[in-house]
């Protein structure tokens, strides 16, 4: 199966790799996986005062659709606030990347991470 | 051969995760000849058909049973669980922070022959950790904790990911 040039773009530089402290209250970490692939995922948003993600990271061990799911996930939400991200759907992330319906559920895991970070950051916050 | 009620039963194995391998693959060899196309007149299409199908049929169940792995999923789908569909609620965060940590350790290995040094230990860990994920396994469909014995189904496939991957990138770094 042939990478969209986007995809292998993501693989070869990807963007915000790296972790955060996740005892700082306002870092949202969230850690998700596929089993039967085998991929782990970890994204973390830090949220300033106005609710705004400031800055996004994440470490991802999968195929280079995971990875590439995850690192344009962290470029989308710097910026955007925690409502704007939650907006995100996975066929945004899916069409952006090309990826063909075998690698959908790449895309799924990046939205079920970004979710979970976001669920983390609202419980930690007391929102 | 009559069609069988379950994979177990084809093979007169009992229905649970510990079973004799020798058993299985003596009598998956016995079945096999019995049932092998070339054995059927060769202008009986239907029955060559017929063979062909059963053929196929005792190298699935054969490879399903002898996989630890394979052998676990099945057992949760005799009982009725999607082992295929999974939701994030269904895996422990424990799991998951296992798996990155794991993750890690095989990165952090050197490129080529002076990596073997660092993954061969991290194997042995991963089947304990194996050995361990099974036992509970068992205890969990021992005592009909369907949901317990699906979320350490999970970390199994997780573990037998990782160990198959590390198997690849030693060979790769012996040159095979």
């Amino acid at each position: 199966m042939a990478y969209s040039e986007k995809v292998i773009d993501h693989y070869e530089n990807p963007r915000n790799v790296g972790k955060m402290d996740d005892s700082d209250l306002n870092v949202g970490t969230g850690m998700v996986g596929a089993p039967a692939c085998g991929d782990v995922m970890r994204l973390q948003i830090k949220v300033n005062a106005d609710g705004v993600i400031e800055d996004a990271k994440f470490k991802t061990y999968g195929c280079g659709s995971a990875i590439a799911s995850s690192s344009l996930l962290t470029e989308w939400v710097k910026g955007r606030s925690l409502d704007e991200a939650t907006a995100i759907k996975n066929s945004d992330i899916a069409e952006e990347l090309g990826l063909p319906p075998v690698k959908i559920h790449c895309s799924v895991l990046a939205e079920d991470a970004i979710k979970a970070a976001i669920a983390d950051v609202k419980a930690k916050r007391g929102a | 051969m009559q069609v069988p009620e379950d994979y177990f039963s084809l093979f007169s194995l009992e229905r649970r995760f510990e079973i004799d391998k020798k058993a299985l693959t003596a009598n998956f060899r016995a079945l096999q000849n019995e049932n092998h196309p070339d054995r059927v007149a060769a202008d009986d299409e239907q029955a060559k058909l017929l063979a062909v199908q059963k053929s196929s049929l005792l190298n699935d169940a054969y490879a399903t049973l002898k996989s630890p792995l394979a052998r676990a999923g099945y057992l949760l789908k005799l009982r009725g669980v999607d082992v295929e569909s999974v939701s994030q609620g269904d895996l422990d965060m424990g799991v998951l922070l296992e798996q990155m940590e794991l993750r890690e350790q095989v990165a952090e290995a050197p490129a080529g022959e002076a990596g073997l040094a660092i993954l061969s230990p991290i194997k042995r860990d991963i089947e304990n950790r194996i050995a361990a994920r099974e036992q509970r396994f068992v205890a969990n469909l021992e005592a009909d904790d369907l949901v317990s014995a699906k979320r350490v189904f999970h970390e199994l496939q997780f573990l037998h990911k990782l160990f198959q991957e590390i198997e690849v990138s030693e060979e790769k770094r012996l040159g095979y």
